[in-house]
């Protein structure tokens, strides 16, 4: 158990605690300031696995169609509807397990960013005895700053930001910019169960970290909401902002085209309750070519 | 991805977020010690980081009696300072922003949960400003520092405020302050040391005297007119205590932190740092006279000197012995617990506190530590 604790305190914990009292040291000695660029930073730093989960994450959106068509095609032969599958994924460059590794990436993370609050910012002596430790000792700022500044003004007074926010409006920040992200990455259902799991879905993130913002230091809520808001719009620019449109926000449920002619399907989709947008569908297509196209289908959507 | 794919995944990432924590809290987030034991009458003193002051029979291993603190700021319920004992009375200062005075006998068969008996509160602020380092004492008088850097002077009879109003440092301050006749010296987190003249009406700063280290102080030694000062910059410095003039050409520099007060013998300075080594200085130069000793763990406590042996740990609970006249050196024996807390010496007999609030006695002829609270029958 050791082990796993200094292999993680020394790859993520030690640079990350680093990173944030240098930012603090350069942005101005404000603790926020800090957390946002060390947002910002983590995020370039992952930028091409992110880009990787986006384009996954598009590609999904528009193989949704023939998804379902295959899924059609082989409903009583659930290996050849698994191979059709695994072929469709191959044929268009994406894995079905790439979009795990950006969010596995983000755990440690917030861990870690947890921990560097509460070791890094916390104002007891037991805090600077840990400090100690931890900072590299070429850092060229060090023990001069401590203890840090983590009040940061907010709404009429002030907030610490190695305590929760004692008013519900960053959590209800967190929540919201997590529905949003999860909303923008949505891919279309499949059928009505899968819908149904999806609503689940978008309602379960944003109420899981919105109640853990309550609960933890709002630094690290801080981080979520900006993290969030760096998603939906990198999102918004692979894929389209249709995702995020709340009116006649019900998404549709992909189907085959009835007449398909052949396995790679010309396809339509059918909207349960929105037949505005359904029309807008009905108009058949031929299987976009990677990238662009799936672009511009989500923006018409 | 497909969703329903997702929902167990994420599932497993959750577990995972949770066993790292779990794994890597023990080591983030143990209790550790950080007061030094004292000792009244028969019994030993100790205060916890939990807030209690419980008083310990050596012989028996016992907890004969004890009290504790209120909370404090975010729920913190914690006692960082080592107990002043003057006159009969256990003075401590808390993390609720309380200064306590506890006579031991009303302490004896009492409860766990007993409140300790509160002498001053300020109550100055809506949100409790935290005393963490001990109270010191002159004549009749208390002072003692909070964490916003205000010194109060109270009277230790009524527990009155004495001065019209508290002095106010330009930082944090988490020492004691160091008394010198009629002349209170002040470390602060920024590195400033402020002398102060004061008696029961008021204070007056020599605003003549001027230090300032480039980070927090962690201690202040008086030796006579010299004072040396252990600061978190690595540094440790020997000043003038009448002028603030630098004695050593330069102050002496380790690779981390100074946070104990260093121990005097002869010529010598024994100075512990948190980069996990034991510096033994010439006090005239501020000059290493012999390598330091390699500890392997970092030094946030004192030592204690018995007879002409030095005796520490560190936070490994690794014990050290060092000859003082020959600086010749051995380990001792391994404390079971980690240690940040500084050794004490009561009447020839050396002390340590480690973690989990346990009491070790330590003899300088086995050398070996041994527990003595709570006792294990």
């Amino acid at each position: 158990m050791d082990v796993i604790g200094d292999i993680f305190i020394f790859l993520l914990l030690q640079p990350m605690l680093n990173a944030l009292i240098f930012l603090y040291a350069v942005l101005f000695q404000n603790i926020a300031y800090s957390i946002i660029a060390l947002t910002v930073v983590t995020r370039l730093i992952f930028y091409p696995l992110t880009v990787k989960q986006l384009k996954a994450s598009a590609t999904m959106q528009r193989l949704g169609p023939e998804m379902a068509a295959i899924k059609e095609k082989y409903k009583s032969n659930p290996q050849a509807q698994q191979k059709a599958t695994m072929s469709l994924y191959k044929e268009n460059g994406v894995s079905p397990l790439g979009c795990l590794g950006p969010m596995l990436i983000q755990f440690p993370i917030w861990i870690g960013l947890y921990y560097a609050i509460i070791k890094g910012l916390g104002d007891l002596p037991d805090s600077f005895m840990y400090l100690s430790q931890r900072l590299y000792s070429w850092m060229p700022y060090g023990s001069e700053l401590l203890p840090l500044n983590t009040q940061v003004p907010w709404l009429a007074g002030s907030l610490d930001l190695i305590q929760p926010d004692p008013t519900p409006i960053l959590p209800l920040l967190v929540a919201m910019s997590t529905w949003a992200q999860q909303k923008i990455m949505q891919a279309p259902a499949m059928s009505t169960q899968q819908r149904q799991q999806q609503q689940i879905m978008l309602f379960m993130f944003p109420i899981m970290l919105g109640f853990l913002a309550f609960t933890f230091p709002s630094g690290l809520a801080l981080y979520w909401f900006v993290s969030n808001i760096i998603t939906v719009i990198l999102q918004g620019f692979f894929s389209g902002w249709g995702n995020l449109s709340i009116i006649g926000s019900s998404r549709p449920i992909i189907t085959p085209a009835k007449k398909s002619s052949d396995s790679e399907g010309e396809l339509e989709t059918q909207e349960e309750n929105n037949q505005p947008n359904k029309r807008k569908r009905d108009s058949k297509r031929k299987r976009p070519s990677r990238g662009r196209s799936g672009k511009r289908r989500n923006k018409r959507s | 991805m497909n969703k329903r794919r997702l929902f167990p995944a994420v599932l497993v990432l959750l577990s995972i977020v949770i066993f790292t924590v779990s794994c890597t809290g023990s080591t983030l987030f143990a209790t550790k010690s950080w007061s030094e034991v004292n000792e009244i009458g028969e019994n030993l003193v100790l205060t916890t980081k939990k807030g209690e002051v419980i008083l310990v029979n050596p012989a028996s291993g016992k907890a004969v009696g004890q009290c504790e603190t209120s909370e404090g700021r975010n729920g913190i319920s914690a006692i960082y300072g080592t107990p002043l004992i003057n006159e009969g009375f256990i003075y401590i200062g808390g993390f609720d922003g309380a200064v306590y005075k506890i006579n031991p006998d009303s302490l004896v068969g009492s409860r766990e949960d007993s409140p300790c008996t509160v002498l001053f509160d300020p109550n100055y602020q809506e949100e409790s400003d935290p005393f963490i380092g001990g109270p010191s004492i002159k004549d009749d008088i208390l002072l003692i520092n909070s964490e916003s850097g205000l010194l109060y002077a109270i009277d230790i009879n009524s527990g009155a405020e004495l001065w019209p109003t508290p002095f106010q440092a330009d930082s944090r301050t988490w020492n004691a302050p160091t008394i010198s006749g009629n002349t209170v010296y002040i470390g602060t987190l920024s590195g400033k040391i402020y002398s102060l003249d004061f008696n029961r009406s008021g204070f007056s700063i020599n605003d003549d005297w001027n230090f300032k280290a480039s980070a927090g102080i962690g201690s202040i030694t008086l030796d006579q007119d010299v004072m040396f000062i252990t600061s978190f910059n690595n540094k440790i410095y020997a000043i003038n205590r009448n002028n603030a003039e630098p004695i050593w050409q330069e102050p002496f520099e380790g690779e981390n932190w100074f946070w104990a007060a260093p121990v005097l013998f002869e010529d010598r300075l024994f100075a512990p740092s948190l980069d996990h080594k034991f510096y033994i200085l010439d006090k005239n130069s501020g000059r290493s006279v012999a390598e330091p000793i390699e500890t392997g763990g970092a030094i946030r406590g004192s030592a204690a000197i018995t007879g002409n042996l030095i005796f520490f740990a560190n936070e490994e609970g690794e014990t050290w012995w060092i000859d003082a006249t020959n600086l010749t050196y051995e380990a001792g024996g391994k404390l079971p617990k980690a240690n940040y807390a500084g050794v004490s010496n009561l009447d020839g007999t050396l002390y340590i506190h480690t973690d989990e609030d346990l009491i070790f006695s330590v003899r300088a002829d086995s050398r070996l530590p041994l527990q003595i609270f709570p006792f294990d029958d």
